[in-house]
């Protein structure tokens, strides 16, 4: 008998732990989009699924937002408008990780919610404005590029990357008050900003800057100012 | 009388004395030593006392450690380490990218008023927004970061980047 509550006692604690480190699946973050009581949750499930399926987000993170929002007191239109922008970013297959930043930070520092989605959807057309430049200049997936002795073939990762820093470097710089009439500083904020980030390839970041113009980068800086100033 | 009669005459008067007392004299060394304790050491008596004497030298030592952890200067000087001095709060914590904007509690205040959290070991390279939180409701930028960026309601957050390990950002 003891020995039966011994092996018991065992299995009961080597369950506990397995449950504690299991991973949450993409199931369990749509039980929770389910539970908030989203309007439409096909269009979040196709979404985030294909995030998880691209591996631009983990449904870890996808789970701790969903619960963060679950606290909030805000309408569950608003609520339910965080995660259909994240979840339309996916689907148009841009890089997510700014937006899910900036909806944690203002959930933290108690910004409303109306403000943070306003916040999020600017974002996101500017992670899709400088997506799409990179993407005229052949920057995607897969490209090689040589430069010099230097063979690099682009990941997914890479490019995500540049193309959250470069928007972010823009949307900082416009918010900062920089200059709009002078591109090469404009040009400058990216490139440093791309520069400091070690998750970009030193090879990538010299290729971006021979082919994007400051002309074009002030574009897009432009773009910004112009949705700040209409709310 | 001259100082030197003086030391002549104490001389001559011992030295009477002691030839008179001479057997007692002689007698008094072993009467000392018979009243003395029997003072046999053994070896476990010896080995209690060096294991007394290690465990004291350990918690000195242990204590040396407490005090240099809680009285000394916070380790700021560690590019691992996150500080800010505000003598007068009564916490402070750090959220950042690196935590989902999870306020963390960080160590301190020092005698310095200091406040100091390391960053995580596992924490991947790249760039990372932070602020510190005092008294659970300030927001309050790192004044030793070199980057800054403006954030909602035109609040501005630190940046520190995190290289690739044994590479400097």
């Amino acid at each position: 008998m003891r020995w039966l509550i011994s092996v018991a006692l065992v299995f009961g604690l080597l369950g506990g732990f397995g449950g504690a480190l299991a991973q949450p699946t993409p199931e369990d973050v749509y039980k929770c989009f389910a539970e908030l009581g989203v309007s439409d949750l096909q269009t979040l499930q196709a979404g985030f699924a294909k995030g998880f399926s691209d591996k631009r987000i983990t449904p870890d993170t996808a789970l701790r937002l969903c619960q963060r929002l679950k606290q909030s007191s805000a309408p569950i239109s608003l609520r339910e408008g965080v995660l259909q922008i994240i979840a339309r970013a996916l689907l148009e297959e841009l890089p997510v990780t700014m937006l899910v930043d900036k909806a944690f930070e203002g959930l933290t520092k108690g910004v409303p919610l109306d403000v943070i989605n306003d916040d999020l959807l600017k974002r996101k057309m500017t992670l899709s404005e400088v997506k799409t430049l990179l993407a005229s200049k052949g920057i995607t997936i897969n490209l090689t590029i040589r430069f010099g002795p230097v063979t690099l073939t682009l990941t997914l990762e890479a490019v995500d990357t540049a193309i959250t820093e470069a928007a972010g470097a823009l949307e900082d710089y416009v918010r900062g008050g920089g200059k709009l009439d002078d591109p090469n500083a404009i040009k400058s904020a990216v490139q440093l900003r791309l520069a400091r980030n070690p998750l970009i390839p030193q090879t990538l970041t010299a290729y971006i800057e021979q082919v994007v113009s400051a002309a074009e980068w002030a574009q897009i800086a432009q773009n910004i100012a112009k949705r700040l100033k209409n709310p | 009388m001259h100082e030197q009669e003086l030391e002549a005459l104490l001389k001559e008067t011992l030295t009477q004395y002691a030839k008179a007392h001479r057997d007692r004299i002689a007698d008094l060394e072993y009467e000392i030593i018979e009243e003395l304790p029997e003072s046999r050491s053994s070896p476990l008596w010896r080995w209690g006392l060096v294991g007394a004497g290690a465990v004291a030298v350990a918690a000195v030592f242990a204590l040396g450690l407490w005090v240099g952890w809680n009285l000394s200067g916070a380790p700021c000087h560690d590019p691992q380490v996150l500080c800010l001095v505000y003598p007068n709060a009564k916490s402070v914590s750090v959220a950042s990218q690196f935590t989902l904007w999870e306020p963390i509690p960080m160590n301190g205040p020092d005698r310095s008023g200091v406040w100091w959290i390391r960053l995580p070991h596992d924490i991947k390279p790249g760039r990372y927004e932070y602020g510190f939180i005092v008294d659970g409701e300030r927001w309050v930028y790192d004044p030793r970061a070199t980057e800054f960026v403006h954030t909602f309601d035109d609040k501005i957050n630190s940046v520190l980047y995190i290289a690739p390990r044994g590479e400097q950002p």
